[in-house]
């Protein structure tokens, strides 16, 4: 016989002021198979808890309601109670009397009927619960970083200092990211290589740390401590094993005027190059678009030069396959390119340009050695003028979120053309200045206070190049919205920050989640922030939203000790909330048809095949099974298996029928 | 022969006639019969959608419906305003089932079907032709001739109404006179609106915009431009001598009056003498440049 102890709890005056506590635990006592009720005022205090606690001991409970908030607030705090009292923690089961009784409900009688009926379902159900023991998952220790800017060497750094074995995946040939194209970082206006190229050298060094660059994740199998991912290292045409990075061949290739990435545009790379004299690892690449050998067959000049033959024009991309326990997502972000505003000069005039853009000019390792110069022609802008929001907070282009970075860039970029060009005037276009940081509205006064920069509320209308200059149209709206007409020799423009073009495809390889604007989804937007919906993947940076560096590198150490912790546990312990195919003995040995109708359904992929054989190893029937590391406890493949042959522990058929039959409705 | 419905509104059978002559005599040579549409009323561009929101539908509407019961569905509307208000009707009943209802009553009980008509604009149409068939007919080809198309407010504008794509930096006028064999030159006028809501009431904004834009095509080394919309057509042209007094002249055509041109057709045909800045001296200067 059931020993049901109900625990009615008045949330202070939450439940209890719409509904009858002491009548509900009165109610409950009569009830069949309870053997102790009270009502407590707040029943997860310490003295609530006592009292459940107490009341396990003292009655001999064999399994407790507790009538208070929701499941998802305190089921877990009160199964560890059961926990403590010695009763197996699936035996406790919450009658929720508040989201779905008090708070939505007026009339006290009324209410109270509800609580009780909820209670006398809970009881009903619980006495069909059988003890749960939790699952154990073997754990392997070792983590995949994906993404080589500030965010994965961050985390890859944090976890390998813990001892944990780190493969950082980088698509480019060096590590990096858009953190080495910048000039100056704010607020501090220290050199942005500076600080950073100590870490890349630092990260592909590190003993625990094994670089993979110039190579992509092509696929991810598995699940949380036992993903299995298959990477791509692309054909990079050269034996980096031989290579020793002498420069030789850069030097001497006759491909020479090619757009260079890393310098936006506004520089030149050749066919074999490196993206920048600190790349980490300082070993070139051959681009096959732009190569003389590859387009004509003729040429290669860099293969007879190479001191060490490392040049190899039959080099293909490799596959390869590794275990790893966690992933970190760093893939970052990249800007809207200059031609997407056709408003602003039609979006290819050279006058204009991106933020990014005057990063490279503003770089002491620039294609212009830190001097701002115009890309038309090479003078010194006399009038820059600097437009923020540019393509940000435009609800109607699509945009509706800030990029967050762009008001202290600006600041920044103005405050290094006026320290570089003496006597040139800065105009910043804003709609206003968000500032909020530490030191960051300082930096933003100093730049208006100190460095004259002009900052007019408004927004650029439309950028026409006329005598050689380009006129941005704009409306100064603290000034009745009079018109402007500025002549600028340079127009910079804050362009948004915006997902990496192929983030979703990466997103559904890993079973990750993204929102409407293409950032990947974090768990909780306040109280989970690093860790996604899938357990064991993890995002670092601006991969999850627009962010500076110091927040990228707060989150990426965050994502850090997640993986730590997780990578800590000598194996995982995971909810028994699981789907089970039902067994039976020999000769029947399961209703399964083996259909299958299961595994289409199934969201997780936790549906296996099992062949069933004799003691001769003859195959009798295939049946399905469920993976319980990978299953989440959804209970689709119940709802789906035509002879009623799977069943989702803690929610089983019995126990749902009997909470229904108990309602009396 | 294509049967195409035809909205002429009040400044194609007035000021505007040139535009209507032009645009029949490239019709005929496409192969095209443009038919008018019946007891058509005004389009609702001027004083009634300033005052009364749903008298300028009804009338636009009125117009749709006429179009709809002589089983025309598209209408041609070669007037950048009349498209603008017969377009923005169409969506309009689609849209809003209130206002259908509403103008419903007024008219009768069809409205729901009048949203089938749409109303198009000159360029849709000359779009919708393929590759060759507005090449095969140049006699006169306008090579070297540097040509500033000027689109104005209403042609591309607002993208809901109109449908278009490219709307601040537009290149669909170019790539037709570009079929002519003539260039569209990149200059920053091509969509500044030419001041004409204020023509009658302030004419100092209409100067100033027709100097700017006059300016700007000038600058890109236009020769000539062309547009397709009578308001700033009567602007840019009737003005000119105001706004750029002495100073070189600069024709402004319609885009039908340049493709009869490049097509071989008669003065007289196309309208083009009676314009204030004469054409045929100018574009047979910058040809022999060309």
């Amino acid at each position: 016989m059931s020993r049901i102890g109900v625990f009615i709890c008045h949330c202070g005056e939450n439940i209890g002021k719409t509904v009858d506590c002491p009548a509900v635990a009165a109610a409950a006592r009569r009830m069949p198979g309870v053997a102790y009720a009270a009502d407590y005022r707040y029943t997860c205090s310490e003295p609530g808890q006592a009292q459940i606690r107490t009341a396990i001991k003292q009655y001999g409970l064999t399994g407790i309601i507790v009538g208070a908030c929701s499941p998802r607030m305190h089921e877990r705090t009160f199964r560890k109670v059961a926990t403590a009292a010695g009763l197996n923690p699936y035996l406790c089961e919450i009658a929720n009397l508040r989201e779905q009784c008090s708070w939505v409900h007026t009339d006290r009688s009324a209410a109270t009927a509800k609580a009780i009926a909820i209670v006398r379902s809970a009881v009903a159900r619980v006495q069909c619960n059988t003890p749960l023991l939790p699952i154990h998952v073997p754990l392997t220790r070792r983590a995949l970083v994906i993404g080589g800017g500030i965010a994965g060497i961050q985390a890859a750094l944090d976890i390998a200092d813990g001892g944990v074995e780190v493969i950082l995946l980088e698509r480019a040939s060096s590590l990096g990211g858009h953190m080495a194209q910048l000039s100056e970082t704010f607020p501090t206006l220290d050199c942005s290589q500076c600080i950073l190229t100590p870490r890349m050298v630092e990260a592909a060094s590190h003993p625990k740390i094994r670089l993979e660059t110039y190579s992509e994740l092509e696929r991810v199998d598995g699940y949380v401590g036992n993903f299995q991912v298959t990477i791509r290292r692309k054909a990079r045409y050269v034996d980096w094993s031989k290579c020793t990075g002498c420069g030789t061949c850069w030097q001497k290739c006759p491909q020479k005027k090619i757009a260079a990435e890393f310098e936006e545009g506004l520089g030149r790379r050749t066919a074999i190059s490196i993206p920048s004299p600190q790349a980490v690892p300082n070993k070139p690449v051959i681009d096959r678009a732009n190569c003389l050998k590859f387009k004509t067959g003729k040429c290669g000049i860099c293969q007879k030069l190479c001191p060490t033959q490392a040049v190899n024009f039959e080099q293909k991309d490799e596959l390869f396959t590794e275990a790893v326990g966690t992933i970190v997502v760093a893939t970052g972000f990249q800007t809207l390119g200059k031609e997407y505003f056709e408003l602003y000069a039609g979006g290819d005039h050279p006058d204009v340009i991106t933020g990014l853009q005057f990063e490279r000019l503003a770089s002491a390792s620039g294609p212009t050695g830190g001097g701002i110069r115009r890309p038309s022609d090479g003078q010194e802008p006399r009038t820059v003028v600097f437009v923020q929001c540019a393509g940000s907070r435009e609800p109607a282009t699509g945009r509706a979120y800030c990029s967050k970075i762009c008001c202290m860039y600006t600041a920044k970029h103005a405050m290094l053309y006026r320290h570089k060009v003496h006597g040139g005037r800065a105009f910043v276009l804003c709609m206003d200045v968000r500032t909020p940081g530490k030191g960051y509205d300082e930096f933003y006064r100093r730049a208006v206070e100190q460095d004259g920069v002009n900052y007019i509320r408004s927004r650029a209308a439309r950028i026409y190049p006329e005598n050689g200059q380009l006129v941005v149209e704009a409306a100064d709206t603290l000034n009745g919205g009079e018109r402007l007409e500025l002549r600028a020799d340079l127009v910079v423009l804050a362009s948004a920050a915006i997902p990496q073009s192929d983030v979703r495809t990466l997103a559904q390889k890993l079973g990750i989640g993204y929102d409407a604007d293409g950032w990947l989804s974090e768990a909780h937007p306040k109280l989970r922030p690093v860790e996604t919906n899938t357990a064991g993947i993890f995002l670092a940076g601006a991969v999850q939203g627009p962010k500076d560096i110091p927040d990228t590198v707060g989150q990426a150490s965050a994502a850090a000790a997640k993986v730590l912790g997780l990578l800590s546990n000598q194996d995982l312990q995971r909810d028994p909330i699981v789907a089970r195919v039902r067994r039976m003995p020999p000769p029947e040995y399961s209703t399964c048809l083996g259909c299958f109708a299961c595994a289409a359904a199934c969201p997780y992929q936790a549906i296996e095949k099992e062949e069933i054989k004799d003691r001769h190893g003859e195959w009798i029937k295939t049946i399905a099974r469920v993976n319980a590391g990978l299953c989440q406890g959804c209970g689709t493949c119940v709802s789906v298996c035509r002879s009623k042959s799977i069943d989702l522990d803690g929610f089983t058929d019995d126990q749902m029928c009997s909470a229904l039959e108990a309602l009396e409705v | 022969m294509t049967v195409l419905g035809y909205y002429p509104g009040c400044s194609l059978s007035g000021a505007a006639r040139e535009y209507d002559l032009s645009l029949r005599a490239v019709a005929a040579r496409l192969e095209t019969e443009l038919r008018e549409v019946p007891d058509w009323v005004c389009c609702g561009a001027t004083s009634a959608h300033a005052i009364d929101h749903n008298a300028a539908f009804c009338l636009a509407a009125d117009t749709l419906l006429k179009a709809h019961r002589a089983g025309l569905q598209h209408v041609l509307a070669p007037c950048a305003m009349c498209f603008s208000r017969l377009a923005a009707a169409t969506r309009e009943l689609r849209n809003n089932s209130s206002l259908a209802r509403q103008v419903a009553l007024g008219l009768g009980d069809e409205a729901p079907r009048l949203a089938q008509v749409q109303a198009i604009n000159l360029l849709t149409w000359l779009e919708g032709f393929p590759a060759g068939v507005l090449e095969k007919h140049v006699v006169r080809p306008l090579k070297g001739l540097k040509v500033a198309c000027y689109y104005g407010c209403l042609l591309l504008r607002p993208p809901r109404v109109t449908g278009a794509v490219q709307v601040e930096a537009p290149r669909k006028m170019e790539a037709i006179v570009a079929r002519l064999g003539a260039q569209g030159v990149r200059w920053s006028m091509a969509t500044e609106c030419c001041g004409a809501g204020f023509s009658l009431t302030d004419k100092t904004v209409v100067l100033r915009q027709g100097r700017r834009i006059y300016g700007a095509a000038r600058a890109a080394g236009a020769d000539l431009m062309v547009l397709a919309c009578p308001m700033c057509h009567s602007n840019l042209d009737m003005r000119q001598s105001e706004f750029a007094a002495g100073e070189a002249p600069l024709p402004v055509l319609y885009l039908t009056q340049l493709i009869g041109l490049a097509w071989g057709l008669s003065s007289e045909e196309l309208g083009v003498r009676g314009h204030f800045v004469p054409v045929e001296p100018e574009l047979s200067a910058a040809l022999a440049r060309g």
